[in-house]
This record gives structure tokens, sequence and C-alpha cells, in this order.
């Protein structure tokens, strides 16, 4: 394991046991979190559409057919 | 701007997995929630687009019944319309089907068939994991580990597992995990 894995991981040990302790305000920090990244991802995928070849872009990055 | 659009309080995650169980519940049909959305309705704090979901096998009709309640409750498949393809194509084949809220890109429904005595058997021990507050049927949380962990192996998904094995560190199943883990060597790697 990497000096960075361990750092990694201590990170990972400390906001799990903080979320061990108080669940709810731990997923009333991370609900917003991840609402916003996809808000941002829709946001984004939207101004894609309307570039010249953005339809196809997302086509191919989201595997859809008939798009 | 975020503030532009509707987050209600439950999220707009949490909302799209209740508004698609609630087709799922009206239906009839058995489901689990499995992997990484498991790691974040407990407070795993990453990104994600899509949530996986596994459903009994169906035959051809129900299926199409589903299709059709999950179209008039909004979602769209993004792999075609045709639910006959869809249910030929993807999941007769143990394939995926992708159902998004109808205009947008994410996030993803991910959806499959139980395709081995792996799958029925998470199925028939599905959890509610009252930690997380939502009222959906999950894997248990021992299933989540060995997956992530023999299976899986992701970066992202390591760090799911070590996140989920604090959470339930005085209530892991240990000898479960392990004979969860031996059976994903038969039915997932050893074919």
């Amino acid at each position: 394991m990497t000096h960075m894995d361990k750092q990694r991981f201590v990170q990972i040990d400390f906001w799990a046991e903080k979320c061990k302790q108080d669940m709810d305000s731990c997923l009333a920090q991370t609900i917003p979190f991840i609402d916003s990244q996809i808000v941002s991802a829709n946001e984004f995928y939207e101004k894609l559409a309307k570039t010249r070849s953005g339809k196809g872009k997302i086509k191919k990055l989201k595997r859809i057919q008939g798009f | 701007m975020v503030s532009d659009r509707h987050i209600s309080d439950k999220g707009i995650l949490n909302q799209f997995v209740s508004d698609f169980v609630t087709v799922l519940d009206r239906l009839r049909i058995s489901y689990i929630i499995v992997s990484g959305f498991v790691a974040i309705s407990h407070g795993r704090s990453r990104g994600t687009e899509d949530v996986d979901i596994i459903i009994e096998r169906l035959s051809s009709e129900k299926f199409s019944e589903l299709n059709l309640g999950l179209v008039k409750a909004g979602f769209e498949c993004l792999q075609g319309k045709n639910a006959r393809s869809l249910f030929n194509d993807y999941l007769e084949e143990n394939l995926s089907i992708r159902y998004v809220r109808s205009g947008a890109f994410v996030p993803e429904m991910e959806v499959k068939f139980a395709k081995d005595s792996l799958d029925e058997e998470q199925l028939k021990n599905k959890v509610r994991l009252p930690l997380t507050g939502l009222p959906f049927w999950f894997s248990s949380i021992e299933t989540n580990i060995a997956f992530k962990e023999e299976l899986l192996k992701s970066e992202k998904d390591l760090e799911d597992a070590r996140h989920l094995r604090v959470i339930y560190s005085e209530k892991l199943n240990k000898i479960e995990i392990k004979r969860l883990k031996k059976l994903i060597q038969k039915y997932r790697l050893e074919k």
C-alpha cells in the first residue's frame, strides 16, 4: 500500500466514523453535494447538445440509440 | 446556478430512486438496490451518475407493463422505446437497460434481471437499511461489501466497502462475507 493509499484510507475512515456517529448531519452535507453534481452534469450535457456535433458526442458518451 | 432548479429536501438522487421504485412497488415487482447508491445513502461523499437495481426476472408482458408504467411516470429508456426489443436484446441476454427522467441525462437507473442463484439469493434476502432513512429495498451490507471487494475491486468500490465496514463494524457478519465471496468466485469468476 502506498503512502497516498494510506492517507486516503485515513480520510475515508475519519468520514465513515463521523457518519456512524451522526448520519443525519453527514447526509445533510453530502446530499447537496451529490445534487449539485447532478445539476452541473445535466447543465453540461444540455450545453454540449447545442454544439455542432454535441448530440453525437453525447450519444457516444452515454451509448444512446436514437438520440 | 444550482438554485435555479428545484432540489427537494430529500435530494435529487433519492427522489429519483423513490419515483422509480414506486412504479416497481405498484406492479409488485421485487427489486434490490445495490452497489454505489448503498454507500452514498450511508454518507459516502462521492459523485455518481447511476443507481444499480436488480429486479426479479419478468415475462415479456410484465416487462412491457413495467416499461409503460415508467414512461407514464416520466422516465425514458436510453436504449430505446420498444419494450419487446429492450426485453429480447438486453434483459433476456442479461444486459442492463438504463432509464433517465425524460429530457435529463443523469442520474440513470441501471436495471438488470436477476441472472443467477447469487442474484436470486440477494433478492430473497433483501433488507431495509434504517440508518439511511430511506424506504427502499437493498441487498445486504455483507453482500455489497463482498461484491465490491471480490468482484468489482475498483478504487471507488474498495473505498465504498471500507466506508460500509466502518459504519457497520459491530454488526457485520464476517463469516457471511466470506461465504458470499466464495459464491462470487463460483458464479462470476470461475465461469
